[in-house]
């Protein structure tokens, strides 16, 4: 017991380590893939926009692959990685991206546009007059205006984003009544604008079945922490990984990497109870620019081959790969898109195949 | 053309006890703040309210002072005061002369400590080392120095005082040797405004010097930075000396959810600008240790600095209008330099702010003519809070946010309580740490507020909003839509004061060493930054 054996371990469940997992189930063709993660990605807090890919050309294969797997969770993306639209925030400023989840694409600034922002009673963490005040600042060729709606409360308490989400998740009827209100506020409108509540786990049919009812395109806003767009788009993502017969594990840090004569044989990972070992022929590391103690002895940077180096020059070892903001400390700002650019190399790199837009 | 009595220059806690103590006697005071309320050392310090035990062997004139103080303030003020009771102990390493000598010394003025083997105090403190000797108990405290210094300036309005922020004095008027009033400055608005009066009294604290200066008038002061440390943890449960001659690092409070370690001791050129270097901070983490083995696990959320004003006399015992007691001295410039109606007070503790106050308001009154003794020591600093209240709230609230809105509020849950009533969504909490709720905030924000905010920093200071790990991250937020809200402040003016807001809780983490709250800190940065663009230097 506590053993187990995989032709990859990845660790972090960002877009890093989420695309990595995705290019390795693809590449390698029915190889044992476990995914370790401790908590959930950074790109959760703004829902997975892609804005800024470090440099590659608009049609890199990780770009195409990663459309092909939001596509394939349920989770569409929409976009132009040739060209930079606005998407407005709860803080009534406007986000500059590429490439967004739908939802969120759905209520970037079109020239000429009436929006609503809409509020709902009783959520007091989003303010649809607050947004729409210093939106209508900002002269982008829209005018927004503020609507309200009510939507049924559970025990006479205040909405939380969760629950609502949570009963759009499990409530026919919560859905129906949500759909009316808006569509009620849409007559007079192009869009809707609403903080993102539309389901922890909905999909794309969801949504355009919502839209349908609505009479018009709704847009969500990713609301600070949690935002369910993010976690939407995070739960889908693993589920989808799941199902293609990766093993997840959740919640649970690797505490240490088991390196040997340059070889990575493992990673050790803290469960309740007893510590767990998982051996691996490879391992791409992912967990975020605050785990670099699970590299001692690194110097920082890594070969073309995105394994990182000792102050020598020479690999930890041949079989460890880095990806996303551990490996490209400016990823942090606007880096989902050089997350998914660098889980898909390392991917590639742990099954030997070269990148034919390798970057270094 | 405002007029006064009196114009006390800065809020700290001496400044809001000088103004509760003139308004108890009858006397017309306005008091002014440069910024807010404790911004200066009484914002910055320990809040360890001394019995005198750590002054009984250098000092003990100072040590009685605080003693009295410490009993004082239990009886006039327990809503500001975790009466959580300290231990000095012995470690091995320190020197045992010293252990007999503080024995002795407090027995001497009266301080009641009783002897603790090793093995009972390790079990009253489990996280000291095992290795310590024994220890002594002593009547330390913990005190809020924020609900402190607002309690003292609620106080002081409902009888007729004036507090008003953000107001810097640029001028002290005189005519001859005379004081005659006051310019000051809005350091918001930068609007200009004067005050008449007919004494003013210099509270300025590390800024003493600066002050005087307006009059044309030397004070010496000596400023020594102290920094602290805020970890995550209640590594202890009582105010944790250590048994030797003072020095650096040797004490730990409990401060709610929190402890604060402290304090270093280093002379700077002035008050403002302060920062604790790197090595300063090693050192402080270093000494705690040893101290309490486990901080090194531990989390440090917030590191921050303030200065202590020491009054430095040239040819110190000089007689005159000078009554210098240990801690602090009380400065009658009219004998002093010739300035009439001009008197500073420099130095002391927060521990004796109440007695500095006393002292300078008796003087403040025998030059007005005003025969009203001083009554502080014996008036509690706010009313008792009628049972049906406290029932009341503990019905509309959570267990948890009633227990702690019940110090924070006394009977002003009686408001608290009519606007959950009115509209029971103001019961939600916006500030999980401090269970702050919504109704709390819009109080604090209400116009005609005792003592009324400006900035989402000011709400923290009334209710404590942001003080815990999130550092305001989301309360900040939600804060800052409450005010909007109420009207307190226009779409573009909140995000503005919410940017700044921001900034200030990022300057105060930048030092702060690896671990779980940089990642905090991260997370912030991550989400006003690339996430919601409310923060990157591309939005104007
Ligand atoms: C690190 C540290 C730890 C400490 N720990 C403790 C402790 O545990 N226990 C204890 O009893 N004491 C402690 N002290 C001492 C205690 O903090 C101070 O003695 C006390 O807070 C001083 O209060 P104050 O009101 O006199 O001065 P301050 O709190 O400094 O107030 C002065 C005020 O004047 C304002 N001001 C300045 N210039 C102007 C102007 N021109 N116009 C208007 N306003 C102006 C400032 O903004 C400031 O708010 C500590 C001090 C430090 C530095």
């Amino acid at each position: 017991m506590g053993r187990q054996t995989f032709d990859l371990v990845v660790v972090g469940a960002g877009l890093a380590g989420l695309a990595a997992t995705a290019t390795a189930v693809a590449a390698s063709g029915g190889a044992r893939v476990a995914l370790v993660h401790a908590g959930l990605g950074t790109f959760v807090y703004g829902a997975g926009g892609v804005a800024d890919l470090g440099g590659v050309a608009a049609d890199h294969p990780a770009v195409r692959d990663f459309r092909a797997l939001v596509d394939a969770a349920g989770v569409p993306y929409d976009g132009d990685l040739g060209q930079s639209q606005l998407l407005p925030t709860i803080l009534g400023t406007l986000l500059p991206v590429n490439l967004a989840p739908r939802s969120l694409w759905n209520g970037r600034v079109r020239s000429g546009t009436r929006a609503a922002v809409v509020g709902i009673a009783g959520l007091s963490a989003f303010d649809a007059d607050f947004v729409a005040e210093r939106l209508n600042r900002l002269a982008c060729g829209c005018c927004y205006q503020a609507r309200r709606i009510e939507l049924p409360r559970q025990d006479g308490l205040p909405h939380s984003v969760l629950e609502l989400a949570n009963r759009f998740d499990r409530d026919p009827a919560f859905r129906q009544t949500l759909a009316e209100q808006l569509r009620r506020v849409a007559a007079d409108y192009d869009v809707v604008l609403i903080p993102a509540i539309l389901g922890q786990w909905s999909d794309a049919g969801q949504m355009a079945e919502l839209e349908t009812a609505v009479g018009c395109p709704v847009a969500e806003m990713a609301t600070l922490p949690p935002s369910v767009a993010g976690l939407r788009l995070s739960n889908r993502l693993l589920a989808h990984l799941r199902g293609q017969g990766v093993d997840i594990f959740g919640g649970y840090p690797v505490t240490a990497l088991e390196v040997e004569n340059a070889r990575c044989r493992g990673v050790h990972v803290a469960t309740p109870g007893h510590a767990r070992h998982f051996a691996a022929s490879a391992v791409i590391l992912a967990s975020g620019p605050h785990s670099a103690n699970l590299l001692p002895g690194w110097s920082g940077d890594q070969d073309s081959r995105r394994r990182p180096l000792d102050h020598q020059g020479r690999f930890l070892a041949d079989n460890l790969y880095l990806a996303g903001a551990l490996a490209d400390p400016e990823a942090r700002h606007g880096g989902n898109g050089r997350a998914i650019v660098g889980g898909h190399g390392a991917a590639l790199a742990a099954f030997e195949r070269e990148d034919d837009h390798a970057t270094h | 053309m405002d007029r006064t009595q009196v114009v006390i220059i800065g809020g700290g806690a001496t400044g809001a006890g000088i103004l509760w103590d003139l308004s108890l006697r009858g006397i017309a005071a306005v008091l002014l703040e440069k910024r807010d309320l404790a911004n200066g050392a009484t914002g910055r310090c320990h809040g360890l309210l001394h019995s005198g035990a750590r002054y009984a062997v250098k000092d003990a004139e100072a040590a009685r002072e605080c003693l009295r103080e410490n009993r004082i303030l239990k009886t006039i003020a327990p809503h500001c005061i975790h009466d959580v009771g300290g231990l000095f102990v012995r470690y091995p390493q320190d020197d045992p002369a010293f252990f007999t000598a503080w024995d002795r010394a407090c027995a001497d003025i009266g301080l009641p400590t009783a002897p603790l083997s090793a093995a009972e105090a390790l079990d009253l403190e489990p996280n000291l080392p095992s290795g310590i000797l024994g220890a002594s108990t002593c009547p330390d405290a913990h005190v809020d120095v924020f609900q402190l210094t607002l309690s003292n300036l609620q106080a002081a309005v409902a009888r007729g005082g004036r507090f008003r922020a953000y107001a810097e004095v640029t001028a002290i008027e005189r005519r001859g040797g005379q004081v005659t009033g006051v310019r000051f400055r809005d350091t918001l608005s930068g609007d200009e405004d004067s005050i008449d009066c007919e004494m003013v009294v210099n509270a300025g604290g590390g800024w003493a010097q600066q002050v005087a200066a307006l009059a044309g008038l030397h004070v010496p002061v000596r400023c020594d930075k102290g920094s602290l440390l805020v970890l995550n943890h209640n590594l202890v449960t009582r105010v944790v000396n250590r048994c030797r001659k003072p020095g650096d690092a040797d004490i730990l409070v409990p401060a709610g959810p929190v402890c604060i370690l402290g304090t270093s001791s280093i002379t700077v050129s002035g008050p403002e600008g302060l920062r604790a270097e790197t090595d300063e901070i090693e050192a402080l983490l270093k000494l705690g240790t040893e101290l309490v083995p486990c901080m090194a696990e531990s989390r440090v959320l917030r590191i921050f600095s303030g200065v202590r004003p020491l009054y430095v006399p040239q040819g110190a015992d000089k007689a005159g209008g000078r009554e210098i007691s240990r801690g602090f001295a009380l400065l009658d410039h009219g004998v002093e330099d010739n300035l009439d109606g001009f008197v500073s007070i420099v130095g002391g503790k927060l521990t004796t702010y109440r007695l500095m106050a006393e002292k300078t308001c008796d003087l403040v009154a025998s030059r007005l003519g005003v025969d009203e003794p001083c009554r502080t020591a014996e008036t509690p600093l706010r009313p008792p809070t009628p049972e049906a209240v406290t029932r009341k709230i503990r019905h509309l609230l959570p267990a948890q946010a009633a227990s702690i809105v019940e110090r924070r509020l006394g009977p002003a849950m009686a408001q608290l309580a009519e606007r959950i009533e009115a509209d029971p969504d103001m019961a939600e909490i916006l500030c999980e740490c401090e269970q702050v709720t919504r109704a709390e905030v819009a109080m604090v924000m209400a116009v005609d507020a005792k003592v009324p905010v400006r900035t989402i920093n000011d709400v923290g200071r009334r209710c404590r909003l942001g003080f815990g790990s999130c550092q305001g991250t989301f309360c900040g937020y939600r804060a800052m839509l409450e005010g909007y809200r109420q009207g307190l402040w226009p779409a573009e003016a909140a995000a503005a004061d919410f940017k700044r807001y921001l900034d200030e809780r990022w300057k105060g983490q930048a030092q702060i060493p690896n671990g779980k709250q940089l990642e905090q800190l991260m997370l912030s940065h991550d989400l006003f930054g690339p996430s919601h663009h409310f923060h990157s230097d591309g939005e104007g």
